[in-house]
């Protein structure tokens, strides 16, 4: 294929910069998509139907754009962007909007591709231009108004739809400074972008520690600042309101962080999209892990918000209700799913429900009004913890229905068993893991490397589900999960800062270089690809046979739930996996899945859903060309594969431009770069 | 796995011929200096001794090379300084990537010599080559 930038670098050319006047187009009013996810629901559903299960296979590449436009690559010829480009693109009257490669919006033709407008840095500097995509742009119309929203860096930009310029009565000039204090001035940054409910702007963000410090998921440093959600005007870019994650003292929840923990630990950020229901005027926002979650002797109890599911009113930023989906988390297990909205009818009740999920494989179904859920959840009995000074909660909810859509809890049932000789060797790498169900918490990891090495844990602490997971559609009440299968170990060791409140940790992930290098080699989720490995297969690692993972298939998977029933409808794998691996290839297997973080797209007939980028988990994933597959959304079945140039970034979308229906998708990876490509019919 | 190593290919800009692989094209300070930045800054994500970690790919081996192959210093210089760290983009001087790059490159097998980069400018000079 040719290299994007080529293809796009000829019909730049033509394009002017600022005020195009936006052509009259008049696209069928369901042939939009206004939000990111598809509507504030995050349904990711369109009920296009020009493209269906006969014509699919059909489809040609109409035009690509490359992630950054040619124009802003020639002010800054060193601008270059990440190959993780995470923006779907939104469509309104005829035009697409979206983050480039770089977090500047960018107007297009919705037919053609073209550039309409590129945000300009607010100075011509490099400095200025650097930067990271987000998963999208919010618009906002009330009468005759209408606007973007979207979050670069540390500021919050109110644009204008026509000319791509910021509105001066907005914040400061054009924006709104997103940043709080932290106890190490760390910048504020938030990949979700913002979302925007009837007249209020509110977001989460990434959250936590300082620039470098990854993502405050690991590692001995227990001290953060909560990423709160706050609630911004949407006319003059004035913080109205922030629902503190970390409950303030003399706050409701504050009495769940024993040794006076609420003072110090952090994160909780809202990372994955929320989604709104403005008739009801509410939130729903997911919330993920306390800081350094592995290790909780320093903060006892249940530890709210963290990981819960918390229903905010809009305009207030009151609380509504919450629920806990893990309590006093020790296994990273974030609530990082968009939770869907769906109008359920469930033994016959018409029910406005909310669909969460997490890390876990889990889908938590409640009544969005009221907060209660729609099949009981119980808090059942879990494991103790061994490690000292750690009280593990005694107890974790379960939904008795829908049921989970990946594997949970590890035994030597989950081992894989394509041979005899390989369930082996399988069996003799966990023979120095701890092993149990679901929720069984980290151990003490051994000096001796013949001793323990940690607690093995499906999903692991990448998760099954993610922002990626998840999509209705509402005609038919049916819910796709888009899950994958990784283990991990969870072993932790003695903290050697003495001073800390943090008395283990996770080295993994961790600020300091001496803590990191006590990580033994075998906990390291990844080694490097080996000279000609086939780069789409699962990278070696210690839980790993040659690169073949140790816990059977799918890696990774799509399960269709009936949400009026809470009943799993198929699954299927998603792509080849491993099945050609050398120690597989003679035993003619079905597909295994393909792990990653893909996205799914609902049509009329279709579900769409591609391979993920190794771009996107930094290490798993697909390194070169990749597949995005047509699956018959009532069977499961492949109807299409269509070639893309490297696996998605983002989640595909759909929209209606001339008569004619277009599906985007974000792509990115090593050899290619990043862009959107756009299919069409021919 | 043998050691991975690269090359300084000697190539032509502008006219003028540039210096041999064997004389290295930065100096051995400076790679140190990067070294200790990288620690600060990357290795969080990355690792010590860039393996790759929870959130981030290796920066050696094939995973590197897949990327930047055949394309010069300055194209991963680029790339450093627009997006990482990816939650303060633009937060890293010009020096300051000089000297991370030339501790990656160090990595990667290329071996330092006794001339300081000064300037991105002369990282279009350099150009990486996978070893066979
Ligand atoms: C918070 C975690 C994190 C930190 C800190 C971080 N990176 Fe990255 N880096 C990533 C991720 C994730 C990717 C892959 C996605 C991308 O390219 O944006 C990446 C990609 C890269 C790449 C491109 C690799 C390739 O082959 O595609 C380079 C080069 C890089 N980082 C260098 C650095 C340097 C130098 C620093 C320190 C200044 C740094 N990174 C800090 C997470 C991190």
């Amino acid at each position: 294929m040719a290299s994007m930038q080529n293809v796009v670098g000829l019909t730049a050319v033509l394009v002017v910069m600022g005020s195009l006047p936006a052509r009259a187009q008049q696209p069928s009013a369901n042939g939009e998509w206004r939000t990111y996810g598809g509507d504030k629901a995050f349904t990711r559903y369109s009920p296009l139907a020009q493209i269906n299960r006969d014509n699919v296979k059909d489809l040609r590449v109409a035009w690509t754009r490359p992630a950054v436009d040619p124009m802003i690559k020639d002010q800054f010829p060193d601008l270059s962007p990440s190959n993780y480009f995470r923006g779907t693109p939104i469509v309104i009257n005829g035009v697409l909007y979206a983050p480039n490669g770089v977090g500047l919006l960018e107007a297009f033709d919705a037919a053609t591709g073209k550039t309409r407008w590129v945000q300009q840095p607010v100075e011509p500097t490099l400095k200025e231009a650097a930067g990271q995509s987000t998963r999208g742009v919010a618009y906002w119309r009330k009468n005759e108004q209408e606007r973007l929203v979207s979050i670069r860096g540390e500021y919050l930009y109110s644009i204008d739809l026509k000319t791509g310029q910021p509105d001066r009565n907005f914040g400061d000039n054009g924006r709104a400074w997103l940043n709080r204090r932290t106890p190490d001035g760390a910048a504020y940054f938030g990949f979700p972008g913002p979302f925007v409910v009837n007249d209020v702007i509110v977001i989460g963000g990434n959250g936590g520690g300082k620039a470098g410090a990854g993502y405050g998921d690991g590692g001995f440093e227990g001290k953060s600042k909560a990423e709160d959600i706050r609630g911004f005007d949407i006319f003059t870019g004035k913080l109205l309101w922030t629902f503190h994650v970390m409950p303030l003292k003399g706050e409701p929840g504050y009495e769940t962080w024993g040794k006076g923990s609420a003072e110090f630990v952090g994160n909780m950020a809202a990372w994955a999209s929320m989604t709104a229901d403005e008739d009801l005027g509410s939130v729903y926002i997911p919330l993920t892990a306390p800081t350094a979650s592995h290790y909780g002797g320093h903060r006892p109890g249940k530890n709210l918000y963290s990981d819960s599911l918390v229903c905010l009113n809009a305009k207030t930023g009151k609380l509504v209700w919450h629920y806990q989906l893990i309590h006093h988390d020790l296994w990273e297990y974030d609530a990082a799913t968009p939770p869907v909205l769906a109008d359920l009818t469930v033994a016959g009740k018409r029910i406005k429900a909310v669909i969460a999920s997490n890390k876990t494989g889990f889908l938590y179904v409640f009544d969005r009004v009221s907060g209660q859920p729609v099949w009981p959840i119980e808090e059942r009995a879990v494991p103790k913890s061994a490690v000292p000074g750690e009280e593990a909660w005694p107890t974790q909810p379960f939904p008795t229905k829908p049921p989970p859509y990946d594997r949970q809890g590890f035994t030597e049932a989950d081992l894989i068993d394509f041979t005899p000789e390989l369930h082996k060797r399988a069996l003799e790498i966990v023979s120095h893991y701890v092993m149990g169900p679901l929720f069984t918490p980290p151990s003490l990891r051994s000096e001796d490397p013949e001793g323990n090495r940690g607690t093995l844990v499906l999903p692991g602490g990448w998760g099954s589900g993610n922002w990626n997971t998840g999509a209705l559609d509402p005609e038919t009440g049916m819910y796709y999960a888009v899950s994958m299968t990784q283990a991990g170990s969870f072993g932790v060791l003695r903290n050697p800062d003495a001073e800390s409140p943090l008395l283990y940790g996770f080295p993994e992930g961790g600020r300091n270089q001496q803590q990191r290098q006590q990580a033994s080699v075998e906990q390291r989720p990844a080694e490097p690809l080996l000279p000609g490995q086939v780069p789409d297969q699962p990278r070696p690692n210690a839980l790993s046979i040659d690169g073949l993972p140790i816990v059977k298939p799918p890696y990774g998977r799509i399960t269709a739930f009936d949400m009026n029933k809470g009943t799993i409808v198929w699954i299927s794998a998603n792509g080849d996996g491993p099945r050609n691996h050398p120690l597989l290839k003679d035993l003619n297997l079905p597909p295994l899945g393909n792990i990653g973080r893909p996205a799914a797209l609902v049509t009329k007939s279709l579900l769409i859903v591609g391979d993920s980028s190794d771009a996107v988990m930094g290490q798993a994933g697909i390194s070169g060309p990749a597949k995005l597959r047509a699956y018959d959304k009532a069977s499961g079945k492949v109807i299409a594969q269509l070639d893309l140039p490297a696996g998605t970034t983002g989640g595909p979308m759909t929209f209606m431009a001339g008569g004619k229906q277009y599906l985007v998708v974000p792509v990115g990876g090593r050899g290619y770069g990043a862009g959107w490509i756009a299919f069409a019919l021919p | 796995m043998d050691r991975v190593r690269a090359s300084v290919i000697a190539c032509l800009l502008m006219g003028a011929v540039l210096a041999a692989a064997e004389s290295g094209a930065f100096s051995p300070e400076q790679a140190r200096h990067g070294e200790m930045l990288f620690g600060d800054k990357c290795a969080a994500c990355h690792g010590n001794k860039l393996e790759g970690g929870q959130e981030a790919p290796p920066l050696k081996g094939e995973e590197f090379w897949s990327e930047w192959d055949q394309k010069t210093a300055r194209a991963i210089y680029s790339r450093i300084i627009s997006t990482m760290p990816p939650d303060s983009p633009g937060s890293l001087e010009e020096k300051e990537v000089i000297d991370i790059l030339a501790f990656v490159l160090r990595e990667n097998g290329l071996p330092p010599g006794t001339r300081t980069i000064e300037h991105a400018g002369e990282l279009n000079e350099i150009k990486l080559q996978r070893p066979r």
